[in-house]
């Protein structure tokens, strides 16, 4: 039986990354191996935590948001803390070599019984924020806003810039964001232009907030039913399709900025001092939320040592 | 007796699904005002509200089939002779009591299967609102035991949407 | 696959099980399709998933508003004014039927409601006026149509869940189909009054009168101007303005006098039985779509389509002919369910504008509420007008070939749907 290989998004290369690193796994290995790989876009296999729940369950690789890889390993969630990385090759040896990711690997095996996070694959770059009437380039211009928030780490972290967050679905963003229901929100460049944000929106705010990823998952039964071979010709082709794809959200990102600018937004790039005050406002709320999740004080501790900003702690 | 209990009981849970639908509007209402008067609703707000809606449709099930209101095509059934005619009654009575039973079962297991899980905005266990379920699929069971293998209620007006 | 679910279906809809008794029956053979083991888990996880959707909750909203405007006095008012307004020509009552579901359209979300409500009223007046029954049931049905063309429409809502399209676009889109619908079947009631030598009924109505009468409506045309404004001119979202309407004509018929404790109770009782019986379909039908999914159904589907993806005209009117023929048997809430997410990608490929698919896939699907051998909409003309169902099946072709042809007209001239939108967005 063919396996099946399920994620959000179009099944279109140019705009959906994960729909591209999907392909060109599929291309690799079907190539090498007598596995056979079905794609399945468009979220046809059920919603993130539906997902989940069936890698788990039965033969199946699904690529994973937060919203389906968090509620096993809630750890996850350090990787998301705001303005960590400066650049996307911080994020990425982050993720390769550092010893937090290793652990939160380790922790989904054991609580799944043996299915795997088998790649981070990455989406659209950094997520930027996006607002109305007001251009944002340091903390202190988030002050009375508006913004859409979709979990209680990004309320806390507009709280904490003295903005308030409200909940709005994606279908109905383009319209809240139109009529003044929220004045501002954040997704990568990507997301801004399939939303047509740009239409309803004046400013992007280039602040690194988050680096945008998913997490290629693998059930456990299948993984062990592969031959050494075929496992090793897998791990070879999640690595060699991630380094594509990679390189291909990094070419397109600033196509992507270039296209938003010259489409009706006013493209912002705050300064290093900028950069900073950001982090120095924005993460310790967001570390304080993660305090309030069931994550033990060592992943937090591992992910800042693996980025050299142990002090950011205290 | 029988009958009697399973009147009582259709009114009870459409009674209990009618408050939640107003509940709901209610609570849409709070979430607008909300937004305009403190500048944000909370982020279990759609949430709550979507699980309410559940509730009350789940809920209702089996009230709403003892009311024979339940989307249905009944003209065979009455054109046919007697004898196949209750055939076929008996048939739609004891499919329906199987697959509610077995639905009941499967979502109930269910329940327990999705309790890692948290909800993100309202962060309870998932396996809270999934509980809807074999409650909702529960009652249809009981109700349609209850009810034997009588014609269904015709209804009066079909809906659509 | 597909042939052998369909089968057991549609034996279980005609021996009156259900719709979704037999959906989950044809769920349970779905799952001998792609493995029995699977069905512990996937029946109640998409069961729950299908209904745990934001868009939704507009659904109970807005059926809640058309009950509390039939128990509260605001329906009679407009089909005063309606009367007034056309009432003096012709075949009068017909056009009074046809305007009425038009403003109908502008609160109501369903068809079916519509069909109920002016059924009852009209259907006695306009068989007194010369009309033949069926006629008078038909034209009910067909004008009933308009009802999720115009918004609010839950069909719309169900689409842009489905696509990410956005709702408010849909909305605006819908606005000129549907009154070019209205247009359609009032231009068919000339004919046929004429046909029928239906004679004048009453007399032209002064202008104080029309004053009068839509004075006395004004409560009820302010509640479609709450939904469309709201949504374009920036209030709120469109589920949040079903809530507002709610409380805008409870809160009217309450201190007008038109609504008491007993008949809001009735209101909410009803709208509980309405929603438990549509969100159980889409809840059950969600599971047959990911069977269909899980086993690349769509696939298939898109291949079919495939020789036809050089030319959107072409390829809207393939997806018209496979809607069409699924709706004569599919419940209409999960014909559409199951149909955009095949229909989507290729559109996409084709490059058809996706409000422009949206609004041809809600007029499909509107127009399978009117065709036999299963369309809600008949049945409850049929009920109401007190109309042999035999002879209504065959007397509702001409409204159907009408809709038909506001539909291919729609498919040919895009601009149609996605000129509003434009400009209002
Ligand atoms: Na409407
Ligand atoms: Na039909």
């Amino acid at each position: 039986d063919p396996i099946k290989l399920g994620y959000n998004g179009a099944p279109d290369a140019k705009k959906n990354a994960v729909h591209y690193f999907a392909e060109t796994l599929e291309k690799i290995v079907e190539e090498k191996t007598d596995i056979e790989i079905e794609l399945f876009p468009n979220s046809q296999l059920g919603s993130e935590q539906e997902r989940m729940e069936n890698t788990l369950a039965s033969p199946m690789l699904n690529v994973a948001s937060f919203a389906g890889l968090s509620p096993v390993v809630p750890e996850s969630f350090v990787s998301n803390t705001p303005f960590m990385f400066g650049s996307p090759e911080e994020a990425r040896s982050f993720f390769d070599e550092g010893k937090y990711w290793g652990m939160v690997e380790a922790a989904f095996a054991e609580r799944t019984g043996g299915s795997e996070i088998l790649a981070v694959v990455e989406e659209g770059g950094f997520l930027a924020f996006t607002s109305t009437d007001k251009a944002i380039h340091t903390p202190a211009d988030f002050d009375g806003m508006k913004f859409r928030a979709m979990d209680p780490s990004q309320v806390a972290l507009y709280e904490a810039m003295g903005a308030s967050g409200t909940p709005i679905p994606w279908t109905e963003v383009y319209s809240a964001l139109q009529t003044g229901v929220v004045e501002g929100q954040m997704n990568p460049p990507l997301y801004i232009i399939l939303g047509s944000l740009n239409e309803v929106q004046k400013y992007m705010t280039r602040a690194n907030v988050q680096y945008s990823m998913q997490f290629l998952v693998g059930n456990g039964e299948w993984l062990a039913s592969l031959s050494d071979e075929d496992r090793a010709v897998l791990e070879a082709a999640v690595v060699e399709a991630n380094n594509k794809t990679r390189a291909k959200v990094q070419a397109t990102v600033e196509e992507r900025v270039t296209w938003l600018a010259e489409n009706g937004m006013e493209v912002i790039t705050p300064t290093a001092d900028q950069l900073a005050e950001f982090q120095k406002i924005g993460q310790p709320s967001f570390i304080n939320w993660l305090g309030t999740q069931s994550i033990d004080k060592s992943f937090i501790e591992a992910a800042f040592a693996d980025l050299g900003k142990s002090d950011l702690l205290k | 007796m029988l009958a009697a209990l399973q009147k009582w009981l259709a009114r009870l849970t459409l009674g209990v699904s009618s408050l939640l639908v107003a509940w709901v509007t209610g609570f849409i209402l709070y979430g607008v005002g909300a937004r305009y008067f403190f500048g944000s609703s909370p982020i279990w707000f759609d949430e709550l509200a979507r699980y309410s809606i559940i509730g009350a449709a789940m809920i209702g099930v089996g009230a709403v089939w003892v009311e024979g209101a339940h989307m249905r095509v009944s003209i065979l059934e009455k054109r046919v002779a007697p004898p196949l005619r209750r055939v076929i009654i008996t048939y739609q009575w004891v499919l329906t009591v199987a697959l509610a039973g077995a639905m009941t079962w499967f979502s109930y297991e269910y329940v327990g299967k999705v309790g890692f899980f948290k909800t993100p905005g309202l962060q309870i266990s998932r396996s809270w609102p999934v509980a809807i379920m074999p409650l909702g699929f529960g009652l249809l069971f009981l109700l349609a035991l209850l009810n034997g293998p009588k014609a269904m209620r015709d209804q009066v007006v079909e809906g659509d949407q | 696959m597909i042939t052998v679910m369909l089968l057991v279906m549609l034996i279980h809809v005609l021996i009156g099980m259900p719709l979704f008794i037999s959906l989950m029956v044809t769920a349970v053979v779905g799952f001998g399709f792609v493995g029995f083991d699977q069905m512990s888990r996937i029946f109640p996880q998409q069961t729950f998933g299908g209904i745990d959707v934001f868009s939704l909750m507009a659904i109970p909203l807005f059926i809640l508003a058309g009950n509390l405007m039939n128990n509260g006095n605001m329906t009679p008012r407009l089909l005063q004014l309606a009367d007034r307004l056309v009432g003096h020509l012709r075949g009068g009552l017909g056009h009074v039927n046809v305007v009425a579901s038009v403003f109908f359209a502008g609160i109501n979300g369903s068809a079916v409601a519509d069909t109920s409500a002016l059924g009852t009223l009209l259907v006695p007046g306009m068989r007194k006026a010369g009309f033949p029954g069926h006629y008078a049931a038909g034209l009910t049905a067909a004008s009933s149509l308009i009802g999720p063309i115009i918004p609010p429409s839950i069909f719309m809502i169900l689409y842009a869940s489905q696509t990410g399209t956005s709702v408010g676009s849909l909305f605006l889109g819908g606005i000129l189909p549907g009154l070019a619908l209205g247009l359609a079947f009032i231009a068919m009631n000339v004919i046929y009054a004429r046909i029928y030598g239906v004679e004048k009924q009453a007399k032209r109505a002064r202008l104080r009168e029309i004053a009068c009468a839509a004075y006395r409506a004004l409560p009820a045309l302010v509640a479609p101007i709450i939904i469309v404004a709201g949504i374009v001119f920036g209030v709120v979202t469109p589920t949040e303005s079903g809530a507002l309407t709610v409380a805008y004509v409870a809160i009217w018929g309450v201190v007008s006098g038109n609504l008491n404790l007993r008949s809001l109770w009735a209101s909410l009782r009803d709208t509980a039985v309405l929603t438990s019986a549509v969100f159980v379909i889409i809840a059950i039908s969600s599971v047959i779509s990911w069977q269909l999914a899980f086993a690349d159904a769509p696939e298939a589907f898109a291949e079919l389509l495939a020789p036809f993806a050089h030319s959107p005209t072409l390829t809207l009117i393939a997806i018209s002919l496979v809607t069409f023929v699924t709706g004569m048997f599919m419940e209409e809430v999960s014909a559409l369910m199951l149909l955009t997410p095949i229909f989507l990608p290729v559109a996409q490929v084709t490059g058809i504008d996706p409000v422009h698919l949206g609004i041809v896939i809600t007029l499909n699907i509107t127009i399978a509420l009117i065709t036999p051998p299963m369309g809600a909409c008949i049945f409850v003309a049929s009920a109401v007008g007190k109309v042999d169902i035999a002879r209504l099946f065959v007397a509702i072709w001409p409204f159907i070939a009408v809709a038909l042809s506001v539909l291919m007209i729609i498919i040919l001239v895009p601009g149609l749907t996605t000129w509003l939108p434009s400009i209002l967005k």
